[in-house]
C-alpha cells in the first residue's frame, strides 16, 4: 500500500514538474512571473492545448496497451504492435479520401470512423489470434504485425493517389502535436477520462480473466462480455489517439510494463497509474521533441522509440524470470 | 446414508456441432462425495466437468443444483457454489500467490467494498493447502505442485462448496500427488465438500475417491461407490486394458497391476 | 481510491480554468480593413494597414518583397529571391519560421504578424491554428498566369502599392505575350521534365512547371497526371516518346550516363540529342518566371541547344 501512495506522490510531482517544463520551454522561454503578451497568446493558444493533448494522447494509449495486456494475457501487446493504430489511421484516412468527413470541418466524424476503423482491425487479431479458442502470443504478433503493415500500406497508397487538395486533408493526422490547438484539444478531454473510468470500473473483473476464461466464467464473471467491453475501450482510446496526432509507438509497451514491475499486475492500481505515467511520458517526449532541433520539431514518435526501447530492452533481460518467458 | 443429494443430472445430451459427445447421462451427486472422472481420452470428461460449471449448456436433459436448474443461477451466484481449478494457465503476469488467490474472492466482494474480510478467507484458503508462506512469492516462480496448490486455494477462497478440478495432479511430483488429494479428500470429509475430479491415476482414484464415474465416448459406463464399480471388467471394457485387483492384507486397500506383469 | 479521484478532479479543474483563459486571452485586434476571398475560397479580412507580414512558402515571400520588402518580417528556410529578400535573411531582418510542411507556430505568433500568407491546401494545416487564434491567413495558389495577375494585384491593394503591383505586371505580360508569340505557329513539343533522378520524379497538370512549359510551346508528357509532381516509370516515358527532355542543374551525371542506361535510347530525344538544363529557381519564381519561361523557350526551339549536349562519343 505504501508503494502505491508514493507511486501516486511520484506520478503527481511529475505531471506538475512535466507541465511547468512543456509550458515554459519553446522557441519562445516563458516564465509565468513576467509575461508579454504574445507569449500569454503563445501560452494559453498554443502550449497548453499542445500539452493537454500530448498528455491525454499518452494516457489514452498507454492505458490502452495496459488492456490489451491483460485482454491477451501478454506483456507484448500494444496498440501499435497489434496494428490497431493502423487500423485508427486507415478509417480516419479512408473517409477523407471517401469525403464522408473533413478535418477541416468536423473534426469529431474524422475520429469517429478512425474508431471505426480500429475496430475492423481488432476484429482481424481477434480472428487470426486465435488458435484452439486461446490466444498465442506467436499468432497474436504476427496477426498484429501483418495486419498494421497491410492498413499502413494503404494508407501509403491513398496518400500518393490523393489530388493535391485531398493530400492537404490527409497530412492532418499524420503526426505530432505540432499544430494542437483547442478545437482538436477538447475530443481528448472529453473522451479520455471517460475511458480511464469505464477501465477502472471493471478492472477486478479483467483481474479474474487473467486466469483465463473458463475460471473465470467459473468465479462468476462474464467474460465475454468484459473482452468485448475492453477491446472495444482500447480501440477507442487507440483511435482518438491516433486520430489526434497520428501513429506514435511504445507508449502502451513500455509505460504499462514499467508500472507493472514496480507496482504489480492488480488492474485496480495499474490502469490509473498506468495513464498518468503515460501522459507524463509523452509530455516530456513532445517537450524533447520541441527542443532539440529548434526551429524544426522532431517526430514525437522517434522521440518515444529513442527514449523507449532501450529502456524497454533492458527490461526485457532484466525481469523475464517473473514473466515465466 | 440420508445424505443430501446436491447435484442431478438428468437426461444430458450435449454435441458439438453434428458429433455427440455426452449422451444419456443421469446420476446424482451427495454432500461428501469425492467423484473422480475416469475414461480414455476424448470420453468427455471435460465436457462434462464444463457443464456441471455451467460455461457450456446441455442441449438435452438438464443439470439440477439444490433442485434448482444450473442455468437459472446468476454467474456470480452460481460461483458461490461451485469452483473450478483449471489445467494449469501460463501466468504472464507477476501477480503473487496471494494475489492470485484473492482473486477467487470475486464471487463475495461488492465493487468497492473493503479488502479487509477478503484478507481472512485469502490467508485461510492457503493454510488450507499449506502454502501460506508463499504469500508474497511471485507465483510463476513456484514448482509445479506449488502452483497447483495455490491454484486449489484460489479456488477454496470462493467459499464454494463444490469444487471442480480438471486434471489436479498432472505432471505432479509423487508427494504433491499425494498432498493434493489428501487435502481434497479433508475438504470432502471434514467440511461435507463436493469434489468431482478428471483422474487419471486409477490407484488414486481408488485409494481416495467415494465415488467414480466411468465414461466410454461419452456415455457413462458405469456409476457408483468405488469399490463397487472400479473393478476388473469395467476397467478391460472402458480402457481396454486387462488389470489385476489386489488388496492391501491390513487395511484392506485396494490396487490395479496390469496382468501381464503378474508373474 | 481517494487519491485518484482527487488527482483526476485536479487535472479536470486546471483543464477548465485553462479553457476559460483561452477564451479571454484576446487575439490581436483587427483594425477594419477589408475582406477579400482567397484561392482556397476562404473569406479573409486584413487589417487596412499592414505592416508586418510572414510568408509561409518562397513564391509568396517573392511577391511580397517585390512590392515592398521591409514589410516581410518571416519567411521560410527556403526563401532565396529576389536578391533584396536574401539580403535581409543574411541581415536577420527576416526571422526563419521553418520550412513550408514543418513552420512553427510560436516563431510565428512570436513575430506579431498582421498578415500571414499561405500557400495552397497542404498548408491548412498549420493556417487552421492561426485562423483559430484571430490571425489573417490569406492562401495565395497562383498556378498560371490569370492567377498571378490576381494574386500580385491582390497584394498589390493590400500593401498600398497598386501602382507598382500593375507595373511589374504590365512587363511581365508584354515579355510573356513576347514569348508565346514566338512559340505560336510552331508545332508543340512533347516534353519530359525532370525534377528527380532517383526514384524518377515529374510534373503533372496541377504544377506551375507544366504551365510554364505550356506557355513556351511544349506539352508535358505527362499532363494527365492530377498532381504536382509524381514518381514514373522508364517504361511510360518510353512509351510517351518525349522530342525534348528537360532535366534540372544538378543532374548532371545522371545525363551523362544517360545512353549507358538502358531504355533510354529508345527515347527521340536521346536519339537527337535535344536536351536541356533549368535551374530550380527557374521554376520556383512566380512573378519573375520570365527567364525561365525564356530558357524552356530557347531549349524547345532554338538551333542552339541551351546547356550541355551529349558528347559525341557516348552516342
Amino acid at each position: 500500500m505504501k508503494r502505491i501512495l508514493l507511486g501516486w506522490i511520484v506520478i503527481s510531482c511529475s505531471l506538475l514538474i512535466a507541465f511547468i517544463l512543456a509550458l515554459s520551454i519553446g522557441p519562445v522561454w516563458i516564465s509565468f512571473l513576467d509575461m508579454s503578451e504574445t507569449d500569454k497568446l503563445i501560452l494559453f493558444s498554443l502550449r497548453l492545448p499542445r500539452s493537454l493533448s500530448a498528455f491525454f494522447v499518452g494516457g489514452g494509449l498507454a492505458l490502452a496497451g495496459a488492456i490489451f495486456q491483460g485482454l491477451f494475457r501478454n506483456p507484448l501487446a500494444d496498440s501499435y504492435l497489434l496494428g490497431i493504430s493502423s487500423g485508427a489511421s486507415l478509417g480516419a484516412a479512408a473517409a477523407i479520401v471517401l469525403g464522408l468527413a473533413s478535418p477541416l470541418a468536423n473534426f469529431t466524424a474524422v475520429s469517429l470512423f478512425s474508431f471505426l476503423g480500429a475496430l475492423s482491425a481488432l476484429c482481424l487479431v481477434f480472428y487470426f489470434g486465435r488458435k484452439n479458442g486461446e490466444f498465442s502470443v506467436f499468432r497474436l504478433l504476427l496477426a498484429g504485425l501483418g495486419v498494421g503493415l497491410f492498413f499502413s500500406s494503404i494508407v501509403a497508397v491513398f496518400l500518393l493517389m490523393a489530388q493535391e487538395e485531398l493530400k492537404a486533408l490527409l497530412f492532418f493526422f499524420l503526426g505530432g502535436f505540432a499544430t494542437s490547438s483547442w478545437d482538436t484539444t477538447w475530443v481528448s478531454l472529453a473522451c479520455v477520462p471517460i475511458g480511464v473510468l469505464v477501465a477502472c470500473t471493471f478492472a477486478r473483473e479483467l483481474n479474474v480473466l487473467l486466469l483465463g476464461e473458463e475460471t473465470a466464467t467459473s468465479s462468476g464473471v462474464r467474460a465475454g462480455r468484459i473482452q468485448a467491453l475492453y477491446a472495444i475501450l482500447a480501440a477507442f482510446l487507440t483511435s482518438v489517439s491516433v486520430s489526434l496526432a497520428g501513429l506514435i509507438g511504445f507508449v502502451g509497451l513500455i509505460v504499462p510494463h514499467i508500472i507493472r514491475i514496480i507496482f504489480g499486475a492488480d488492474h485496480r492500481t495499474l490502469f490509473p497509474l498506468t495513464f498518468f505515467a503515460g501522459g507524463v511520458f509523452l509530455v516530456l517526449c513532445d517537450t524533447i521533441a520541441r527542443i532539440v532541433m529548434e526551429p524544426s520539431e522532431l517526430p514525437v514518435g522517434i522521440v518515444t522509440s529513442l527514449v523507449g526501447v532501450p529502456l524497454f530492452l533492458y527490461l526485457l533481460c532484466k525481469e523475464t524470470s517473473d514473466y515465466g518467458l | 446414508m440420508g445424505k443430501k443429494t446436491v447435484i442431478h443430472i438428468q437426461d444430458l445430451f450435449f454435441s458439438y456441432e453434428e458429433n455427440p459427445v455426452l449422451q444419456q447421462l443421469d446420476f446424482s451427486i451427495q454432500e461428501g462425495d469425492l467423484l473422480a472422472l475416469v475414461g480414455p481420452n476424448g470420453s468427455g470428461k471435460t465436457t462434462l466437468l464444463k457443464i456441471l460449471l455451467g460455461i457450456l449448456s446441455p442441449k438435452a436433459g438438464r443439470v439440477l443444483l439444490d433442485n434448482k436448474p444450473l442455468q437459472s443461477y446468476a454467474p456470480k451466484e452460481r460461483a458461490k457454489h461451485i469452483a473450478y481449478v483449471s489445467q494449469q494457465p501460463a501466468l504472464n503476469f507477476p501477480l503473487t500467490a496471494f494475489e492470485l488467490v484473492a482473486l477467487g474472492r470475486y464471487p463475495h466482494s461488492g465493487r468497492f467494498k473493503a479488502a479487509k474480510p477478503d484478507a481472512a478467507a485469502v490467508n485461510e484458503a492457503l493454510k488450507l493447502t499449506e502454502t501460506i508462506h508463499l504469500r508474497e512469492r511471485k507465483f510463476s516462480t513456484l514448482s509445479g505442485g506449488e502452483k497447483q496448490k495455490v491454484l486449489i486455494s484460489r479456488a477454496l477462497a470462493q467459499s464454494a462448496r463444490i469444487l471442480l478440478l480438471d486434471e489436479p495432479t498432472l505432471h505432479l511430483d509423487l508427494y504433491h500427488q499425494i498432498q493434493i488429494l489428501k487435502i481434497l479428500k479433508e475438504l470432502c470429509v471434514e467440511r461435507s465438500a463436493i469434489v468431482v475430479a478428471v483422474l487419471h491415476e486409477l490407484n488414486l482414484v481408488s485409494l481416495y475417491a467415494d465415488k467414480v464415474a466411468m465414461l466410454r465416448r461419452g456415455i457413462i459406463h458405469a456409476f457408483g461407490p468405488v469399490r463397487e464399480v472400479l473393478n476388473e471388467t469395467n476397467i478391460k471394457e472402458v480402457f481396454g486394458v486387462a488389470m489385476a485387483a489386489r488388496e492391501e492384507s491390513e487395511s484392506g486397500a485396494r490396487y490395479f497391476i496390469p496382468r501381464d506383469r503378474l508373474a | 481510491m481517494d487519491d485518484k479521484l482527487k488527482l483526476f478532479l485536479r487535472a479536470v479543474r486546471r483543464a477548465i480554468a485553462a479553457l476559460i483563459l483561452a477564451v479571454i486571452a484576446c487575439p490581436p485586434a483587427a483594425a477594419a480593413g477589408r475582406s477579400v476571398v482567397d484561392d482556397l475560397g476562404f473569406q479573409v479580412s486584413i487589417p487596412e494597414v499592414v505592416t508586418r507580414i510572414v510568408s509561409l512558402v518562397p513564391t509568396n515571400s517573392e511577391m511580397v518583397c517585390l512590392l515592398d520588402c521591409s514589410r516581410l518580417v518571416g519567411g521560410t528556410r527556403y526563401d532565396r529571391f529576389p536578391e533584396a529578400l536574401a539580403l535581409r535573411v543574411r541581415q536577420r531582418q527576416i526571422a526563419i519560421i521553418g520550412g513550408g510542411f514543418d513552420a512553427n507556430l510560436e516563431k510565428i505568433v512570436q513575430l506579431a504578424p498582421a498578415l500571414i500568407i499561405a500557400n495552397g491546401p497542404s498548408q491548412q494545416k498549420i493556417a487552421l491554428p492561426l485562423k483559430r487564434m484571430g490571425y489573417p491567413v490569406l492562401s495565395l495558389w497562383p498556378r498560371d498566369l490569370a492567377g498571378l495577375k490576381k494574386d500580385f494585384s491582390l497584394l498589390g491593394e493590400i500593401l498600398d502599392r497598386k501602382g507598382k503591383a500593375r507595373r511589374i505586371l504590365d512587363q511581365v505580360e508584354k515579355g510573356f505575350l513576347a514569348i508565346v508569340n514566338k512559340a505560336k505557329g510552331k508545332p508543340r513539343k512533347r516534353v519530359y521534365l525532370q525534377m528527380w533522378s532517383d526514384p524518377l520524379i515529374t510534373v503533372g497538370n496541377t504544377s506551375f512547371p507544366q504551365w510554364l512549359l505550356e506557355a513556351a510551346g511544349g506539352t508535358n508528357i505527362f499532363e494527365d497526371m492530377p498532381f504536382d509532381s509524381g514518381q514514373v516509370g522508364l517504361e511510360s516515358i518510353i512509351r510517351r516518346d518525349p522530342e525534348v527532355l528537360i532535366f534540372l542543374t544538378g543532374q548532371e551525371s545522371f545525363v551523362q550516363q544517360l545512353t549507358k542506361r538502358a531504355g533510354w535510347n529508345a527515347i527521340r530525344a536521346v536519339q537527337r540529342s535535344h536536351i536541356c538544363f533549368v535551374d530550380e529557381s527557374d521554376l520556383n519564381r512566380r512573378v519573375q518566371f520570365l527567364g525561365g519561361l525564356a530558357r524552356m523557350h530557347d531549349c524547345l526551339f532554338s538551333a542552339e541547344r541551351v546547356g550541355q549536349a551529349i558528347s559525341s562519343e557516348s552516342r
